[in-house]
């Protein structure tokens, strides 16, 4: 999978959770607890990641000689799915309003970074995979902090009604994309 | 070995600080005053047996120190025990001199002899008794408490105190207590 490919399937995940977070209205994104509550999330999608990932390749790596598996997303949907699901007791033991964190989204989310963090690189050790995995988990909370930046600041501003709730949200990551496809460029 | 070690630690790492910071913090109930504890405690039946205007005004004077445990008569051992337990003092047996323990009762008005005078009506604590001057009185038997407070002022006597018919009767403490303290909610 090519950087372009990576960087918007990562920004579309992060698009289609900032619209399941909060409702597209100017007073969802005013508050530092609004803030909070997407940073909590972004940590929370990627700490599922990276934990799925490692348990993934571990798992590929004792079912490889065993010639069991021919499909990774066969085995990334049931794991990440009880990875976020151990995450989200164990945090919930440690903090019981952890419970009240989006479980199911997370889950969601994890799946889809972890089959990008997947197809991204194949047949890797396991340190690149958990940086990987990592990596991808950081760059979505990255992402819908970004969002949430880029929201924040237009749309409470008096724009045109056409332009208001969802259109000025796909504006937000159309230019979030633009500035990541940018950057990719500079780098490569 | 060492890069993959290296890898978790240093992931594991950037988690915590993550969690760590934005972990939503539990509420913390505000601490209920030992007024209202020891006020939980008492029967609310709003007797006056304790020389105090009610069951209220009985738990502020146990909170300061100014009256004893053991003062209340139809909370009987066990509320003694109980209010003992709380303040974590030792129990003590009933003040014979403020009355003895006795099965609760319902007080019963003989519709016949009653000359509609409204006596019992306004030292009845919690409202329970129903009348006009010149009318017929009648008990709510749901909201009696079995005070016995309606006898003495009687001129005639046509109030008796009746074996409650069960002991599990409609009538509530909590129902009691928010009756007795509705005029004062009122005044305030």
């Amino acid at each position: 999978m090519d950087a372009d490919a990576l960087i918007g399937l990562i920004i579309a995940t992060a698009l289609a959770n900032r619209l399941l977070i909060a409702p597209l209205t100017p007073s969802a994104t005013a508050s530092p607890q609004a803030l909070r509550a997407f940073a909590l999330h972004g940590v929370l999608v990627a700490l599922v990641t990276t934990l799925a990932g490692a348990a993934e390749w571990s798992l590929q790596a004792f079912l490889h000689p065993l010639a069991l598996l021919h499909s990774t997303g066969f085995l990334v949907l049931p794991l990440t799915a009880a990875v976020a699901a151990l995450c989200a007791v164990a945090l919930t033991r440690w903090r019981a309003p952890f419970a009240q964190s989006r479980w199911w989204l997370i889950a969601c989310s994890a799946v889809v970074l972890n089959l990008i963090s997947a197809a991204a690189a194949e047949s890797a050790t396991f340190a690149t995979q958990l940086w990987n995995a990592f990596a991808t988990g950081a760059a979505f909370a990255a992402c819908l902090l970004l969002l949430f930046g880029l929201e924040s600041r237009l749309q409470p501003r008096d724009l045109p009604a056409p332009f208001r709730g969802l259109p000025v949200l796909l504006l937000n990551a159309g230019l979030l994309a633009l500035a990541c496809h940018g950057l990719a460029g500079m780098v490569g | 070995m060492v890069s993959a070690l290296l890898a978790a630690c240093v992931i594991a790492a950037v988690f915590a600080t993550a969690l760590r910071r934005l972990a939503p913090v539990p509420e913390t109930a505000p601490p209920i005053p030992l007024v209202e504890r020891i006020d939980a405690l008492l029967p609310q039946t709003q007797c006056g047996q304790c020389n105090f205007a009610g069951c209220r005004p009985y738990a502020q004077a146990i909170a300061d120190g100014s009256a004893d445990i053991n003062r209340c008569p139809p909370g009987g051992d066990a509320g003694i025990a109980a209010l003992a337990n709380l303040l974590g003092i030792a129990p003590k047996p009933l003040d014979p001199a403020h009355g003895r323990h006795a099965p609760r009762t319902v007080a019963l008005i003989d519709e016949a002899v009653c000359i509609g005078c409204t006596k019992c009506i306004q030292v009845c604590p919690v409202d329970a008794i129903l009348g006009a001057p010149q009318v017929m009185h009648s008990i709510l038997s749901d909201e009696c408490t079995g005070c016995g407070l309606c006898l003495a002022p009687c001129p005639v006597d046509c109030i008796t105190l009746l074996p409650a018919e069960s002991p599990i009767a409609a009538w509530r403490p909590e129902q009691s207590s928010r009756v007795y303290a509705a005029p004062v909610v009122r005044s305030a």
